[in-house]
């Protein structure tokens, strides 16, 4: 049974994370998933 | 309600000088159960994995899948069905395919849509699905 956590993590990256980050991020990450 | 969480909310939410950072804790804080569609967790894989790197990344979404809240449901093959209809019919491209499962996931489970992503928002509302905007609270 995984141990059940009160509270999520958060990490800071350095930088201002807004939509545009995220959608580059989802593309970036995706394409490594499919294709390495 | 229950609430279907989108992908941009857990991002925020992990990453501390992101732009809805503290939004999104306190929304996330407000709500008793988070519905998180089996797509969402593999964005939430993929973007966190790029902006946070392995580790980190890793020690989240651990977090997030365990947590006393977190339910996940499963993206079944109606959503499917119903995402490429969509897609077809309203003439958009598949860009828009993971953002359709997610509002048809939460058509199908009569829950409320939290995201930040203001297109999405529109779209739940258009369908007559009660959404959570977290830039009218």
């Amino acid at each position: 049974m995984e141990k059940v956590k009160k509270e999520l993590p958060a990490y800071k990256v350095g930088r201002r994370i807004g939509e545009q980050e995220m959608e580059e991020a989802l593309l970036r990450g995706l394409r490594k998933a499919l294709i390495g | 309600m229950d609430t279907v969480v989108d992908t941009n909310v857990f991002v925020y939410r992990a990453i501390k000088d992101s732009e809805y950072h503290e939004s999104s804790r306190s929304l996330l804080a407000s709500i008793s159960k988070w519905l998180v569609p089996t797509i969402v967790v593999h964005e939430v894989v993929w973007v966190l994995g790029e902006l946070l790197g392995g580790g980190k990344a890793l020690a989240f979404i651990k977090a997030l899948i365990s947590h006393r809240k977190t339910e996940i449901v499963p993206v079944i093959k109606q959503d499917i069905s119903n995402a490429l209809g969509r897609i077809e019919n309203e003439n958009i491209s598949f860009l828009r395919y993971n953002d359709k499962l997610v509002v048809l996931a939460a058509k199908r489970m009569n829950a409320a849509l939290l995201s930040y992503d203001k297109q999405l928002l529109s779209q739940a509302v258009k369908q007559g699905i009660p959404i959570i905007n977290p830039y009218k609270l």
